[in-house]
């Protein structure tokens, strides 16, 4: 193929004086000729590369005819055994935070559940005005009375007391059944400042200022006095219940 | 041949999570590591769970009017001027204002009776606290001894209301007064001012 190619440029070459109108044809076909021995050169080296190339591939199948060799020399004993490795680490891990996880657990409700219970008086200000109301109220009630019907203030204050305030009341309220008709007493209290100290879910302590109005219905004599006390109340259900009252060891 | 390498690791990743062990111990551990997780923030947050600022805040007035209602029920004849100082720098405002004004006069009428006051808070309370205003209102129970210079001492209780307003110095009181007893104590039971 060469050989041709290059005589046939080489007969263009010769035509190329004689005929000058054809120069475009011969310089063309020059063109092509000198074109040509490149052309002719690369296929000329292609076959040696195409003769290289099934080398190569013939060396392909012996690599991936290696492949398997290796890998399946690994799999079947090194790669089992790595993933029994990787698994048995996984696991300890597991383990681990698990334990960890569990203990945490553990020391966060033992921490929770010996944790003072939060005050929220104050912070909380419907459930602070709410034991107020109510303490209030039940003070109010126990502490007022009429010498004419003592009973009626002593029914109203067994809803109204619980615990260790109701033997408290017993004891003092024995007095007023006695003294009250003699001296023809009417005792009006009312609670004039009250703060909430201490509130937690079911539990409460409230400062309570209270004035008495003491008119004996005999002579119209009336004085007035002034208590000062901490109610303890404990809730049960939706009601507050005076539980013991504070009085300073004082003078109530 | 560009390919091959590329599917490699692919096809090994993919190897590792269809082995059932691999993969099933891979989702324990990290269901271990989220509990623990979860289990060590609770457990650190139980740890370090204090009052919120709100229940500290209200702790820290109250205490505070405790402070300054007990020295504003102490004085010594002996020492009236360390004694009235304690008051004005307990005290602020109107309450401030009428301490320093009849300053001169109490050291005198204090030093006349020549009698040590001294006062121990039984109980108190703030019935009411606005944080962003900056006011507050309590009431203390307090067991008051005077001893005068000669003669026994003489302990009574006695039922105070006060205000405390929030200055740079802390919380101070701006109004101090026994709760009036009898007919007149209707009211808000918010006396004035007094010692």
């Amino acid at each position: 193929m060469a050989d041709k190619t290059r005589e046939a440029s080489d007969e263009t070459a010769a035509d190329t004086p004689t005929t000058p109108d054809e120069t475009g044809e011969t310089v063309t076909e020059a063109k092509t000729a000198d074109q040509a021995p490149e052309i002719a050169d690369e296929t000329a080296a292609a076959p040696d590369e195409t003769a290289a190339a099934p080398d190569e591939t013939a060396a392909a199948p012996d690599e991936t005819a290696a492949a398997p060799d290796e890998t399946s020399d690994e799999t079947v004993e090194d790669r089992r055994s790595r993933t029994r490795l990787v698994a048995l680490i996984l696991g300890l891990v597991t383990v681990v935070l698990a334990g960890f996880g569990v203990w945490a657990t553990l020391e966060a409700h033992s921490l929770r559940s010996t944790a003072a219970p939060q005050n929220l008086a104050l912070t909380d200000g419907a459930a602070t005005s709410a034991v107020k109301k109510q303490i209030t109220s039940a003070i109010n009630t126990v502490f007022s009375y009429n010498y004419a019907d003592t009973g009626a203030t002593r029914r109203a204050a067994q809803g109204l007391l619980t615990g260790p305030a109701i033997k408290q009341y017993n004891t003092y309220f024995a007095l007023v059944t006695k003294d009250a008709p003699a001296q023809k007493l009417v005792v009006t209290t009312r609670v004039t400042n009250s703060g909430v100290e201490l509130l937690t879910g079911n539990r409460a302590r409230v400062l309570v200022f209270a004035n008495q109005q003491d008119t004996r219905a005999g002579t119209k004599q009336t004085s007035y006095a002034g208590a000062l006390f901490a109610v303890t109340a404990v809730r049960q259900g939706n009601r507050w219940k005076i539980e013991n009252i504070d009085t300073f060891n004082g003078s109530q | 041949m560009d390919e091959t390498p590329a599917q490699a690791p692919t096809a090994g990743a993919h190897r590792w999570l269809s082995d059932p062990l691999l993969a099933t111990a891979l989702v324990l551990a990290v269901l271990a590591a989220a509990f623990a997780g979860w289990a060590g923030w609770s457990w650190y947050s139980a740890a370090h769970a204090g009052p919120p600022a709100s229940a500290q805040l209200r702790d820290q007035v109250l205490q505070a009017g405790e402070q300054a209602v007990q020295n504003f029920n102490t004085l010594d004849y002996r020492n009236v001027a360390q004694g009235l100082n304690l008051w004005e720098q307990s005290s602020t405002g109107t309450l401030h204002d009428e301490v320093a004004a009849g300053r001169a006069q109490f050291i005198r009428q204090i030093q006349q009776t020549k009698t040590v006051t001294t006062a121990r808070i039984l109980d108190g309370a703030l019935t009411s606290l606005n944080a962003r205003a900056g006011t507050a209102s309590l009431i203390v129970a307090v067991q008051i001894t005077v001893t005068p210079a000669s003669g026994s001492p003489v302990t009574k209780q006695s039922r105070l209301a006060g205000r405390l307003t929030r200055v740079r110095g802390g919380w101070k009181l701006s109004a101090l007064g026994q709760v009036p007893v009898g007919a007149a104590a209707n009211g808000s039971g918010t006396g004035s001012a007094g010692g």
